[in-house]
């Protein structure tokens, strides 16, 4: 591993790997910071570029993208509430509340150091794990899937606040219900569509994150009367320096959210959305008594979710490296790079192609200081949005969300369809139906559905099989246990108080 | 009396048309394998959302009070919000008759002047700058916005 690591610095260490590396952050960050241009689009869109160049530098060019983009999907989540991507979406929860009460520059410094130790952490996890996880990855299959999407679905509990169970129960049902419309991927048969091909493809979840959350906010925002920039941001450096007891307060939680995310990040499906919110809501059930609360804007809250997503993306290439099979829609395009190279990722990458494989580590490592660095002297510049006056500031949430929606689609109808939906959001919003367990279903819900359609289909339609699988039991068990958690410590408090 | 809370209503009714609505789907072939078809998560995300909306209006109907889970609305619904629905309907119309960049700018002013009438001095840079910035950059991604049919039918007729 040594001598790998040291090929690998040899080769992420010359000028042009260097400014590649660079020039990919920056690029990544600022297409990652439009909502709707997220990582794919991001790495999509330089992969003409890295053609050019050699196999190396092509993919360290593209590693930058990956993670320059994901960060600039947590700036625009934090600064106006427009999860961009789906692993950012956790990241507004306590983001966004922060940046409104005037700390924008704060909850940007804590997003940059969450992400750079998440990534970092999950490099040196990649180095030292890569091989036995990805059997792990391997033994996992739709039972296990199905079990882990349950669990992810037992998590509303959690993100729940107290006394709305039954309008988290009603919003993860509308999620759910909202994921089915569409073809039917399995059997192609067209569901919810009511003949218009508009609906075949289903609805986009930038579309519904959009939806509920920038441009529910930006009417919110018109209804609450006040101004967002009455909270005047921050915008010094001074602000971005932490206090030592705020990293005593955060370290913890950066750490054990960088290795679940890891974990999460390696299982093929799984990715930086599910450990993102798998971090938040095990964060907020570890901190029910913390001040700020949860959702209120807590710096735990917001680096929880940031830094388990970037650990996540890291993760992601455990399997592609390592395996070959693309984890997530990005990896499927850095795997379809590879390939165009005339690599073939797999068990055999370290040995066939040991530059390209340890290139790529290192400049993970190198990306993330090289964002870190890019990011925090542009942080009072980037809080200084929240300064613009509300009627300035709310057209152009809207329209930035409206513009990231249709360049998904290129289709006006999807932008009539996020105009509903903003208007459903804002009034069930209005009566404290949270948004959150919505997201996260309609996210779980078709990786749910094809995992028990296959598990059933492999069982014959026996659902035991599920619990007969070697990982049944324990994930039966942590969702039991998710479940009946926040119920046993309401009781305890009660007694206690 | 029991006043219903007007969006639980509406969330059930939507359960029932979503759970009717799937009785509708085809059945495919793969159904009599494992019994599961292209209906059985409908029903399954139907019946669970049906399930806790019912719950919920059982319970407010059988206690006669308003359940803490069910408050009234915490915010306010302001004409502004209304006329911007309204705008933001006629500027997705405008982007395909005016094209991207003058839908936008007008957009943009039309949106600002709604909420407060800033001078114009200082509104109209943002809202010009703006949607031409997004569509350089995008430009140069090489990825086209509408230029809007009006526009065209002007090129077209010249």
């Amino acid at each position: 591993m040594i001598d790998g690591l040291l090929l690998g610095i040899g080769t992420a260490f010359t000028a042009t790997n260097l400014l590649f590396v660079a020039g990919g952050c920056l690029i990544g960050m600022l297409i990652g910071m439009l909502p709707g241009l997220g990582p794919i689009s991001a790495i999509a869109l330089m992969i003409p570029i890295s053609y050019n160049l050699p196999p190396a530098t092509g993919m360290i060019l593209l590693a930058g993208v990956y993670y320059g983009a994901i960060f600039g999907g947590s700036t625009s989540a934090i600064l106006i509430n427009a999860p961009g991507v789906a692993g950012t979406v956790a990241t507004s929860f306590d983001g966004y509340p922060l940046a409104q009460s005037g700390k924008a520059g704060t909850a940007l410094a804590v997003a940059a150091y969450a992400s750079f130790l998440g990534g970092t952490l999950g490099v040196v996890f990649l180095m030292l794990l890569a091989p036995a996880l990805a059997d792990v990855a391997l033994s996992f299959q739709s039972p296990e899937y199905t079990l882990m999407m349950i669990l992810g679905l037992s998590l509303i509990v959690t993100l729940a606040e107290r006394g709305q169970f039954i309008k988290a129960m009603s919003m993860t049902a509308l999620g759910l219900a909202l994921s089915t419309v569409g073809t039917d991927l399995a059997s192609g048969i067209p569901r919810f569509t009511f003949g218009r091909m508009d609906l075949i493809d289903g609805i986009s979840f930038v579309l519904l994150a959009m939806a509920t959350f920038a441009l529910a906010e930006a009417f919110l925002m018109l209804s609450r009367g006040s101004d967002p920039g009455a909270a005047p941001a921050e915008i010094n450096q001074q602000a971005l320096r932490l206090t030592r007891s705020d990293v005593a307060h955060i370290a913890p939680t950066i750490s054990r959210n960088s290795l679940l995310g890891f974990l999460v990040g390696v299982l093929p499906g799984a990715g930086a959305t599910l450990a993102s919110f798998m971090a938040y809501a095990s964060e907020k059930f570890l901190n029910t008594s913390a001040k700020p609360k949860f959702g209120q804007g807590n710096l735990r809250g917001l680096a929880a979710p940031e830094s388990a997503n970037n650990a996540a993306c890291t993760g992601s290439f455990v399997p592609l490296l390592t395996l070959g099979i693309p984890g997530s829609g990005t990896t499927a395009i850095l795997l379809g790079a590879l390939i165009a190279y005339g690599i073939q990722p797999g068990p055999r990458l370290y040995i066939d192609e040991p530059t390209v494989f340890w290139s790529v580590v290192v400049s993970m490592y190198i990306g993330n200081i090289i964002l870190l660095f890019l990011n925090l002297p542009m942080i009072p510049f980037l809080a200084k949005i929240l300064n613009i006056p509300k009627s300035i500031l709310a057209p152009l949430i809207i329209f930035f969300s409206l513009t990231g929606v249709y360049l998904i689609s290129f289709n006006l109808f999807d932008l009539y369809l996020m105009l509903g939906f903003a208007v459903v959001a804002v009034w069930l919003r209005t009566h404290e139906f949270p948004m959150a367990p919505l997201l996260l279903a309609f996210i779980l819900g078709g990786l749910l559905e094809d995992n028990l359609r296959r598990t059933l289909l492999l069982a014959d339609g026996d659902i035991s099989y599920i619990v007969d699988r070697p990982l049944g039991w324990l994930f039966i068990i942590l969702i039991l246990a998710t479940l009946a958690l926040p119920m046993v410590r309401s009781v305890l408090y009660r007694q206690t108080s | 009396m029991i006043r219903l809370h007007p969006p639980l209503v509406a969330l059930l009714l939507f359960f029932l048309g979503y759970l009717w609505f799937a009785r509708e789907i085809p059945l495919d072939l793969w159904a009599s394998a494992g019994g599961f078809s292209a209906r059985s998560f409908p029903y399954l995300a139907g019946c669970l959302g049906a399930a806790a909306v019912g719950i919920e209006l059982a319970y407010r109907l059988l206690t006669g009070s308003r359940s803490s889970l069910a408050s009234g609305p915490t915010l306010k619904a302001t004409p502004q919000i209304g006329k911007m629905i309204i705008l933001i309907a006629l500027y997705i119309t405008g982007i395909e008759w005016f094209g991207f960049i003058i839908a936008s700018i007008l957009f943009l002013t039309l949106g600002s002047r709604l909420i407060n009438p800033t001078a114009l001095r200082n509104l109209l840079p943002i809202a010009i700058l703006t949607p031409l910035g997004l569509w350089g950059l995008l430009y140069v991604l090489e990825i086209h916005l509408p230029s809007g049919s009006l526009l065209q039918m002007l090129m077209e007729s010249k």
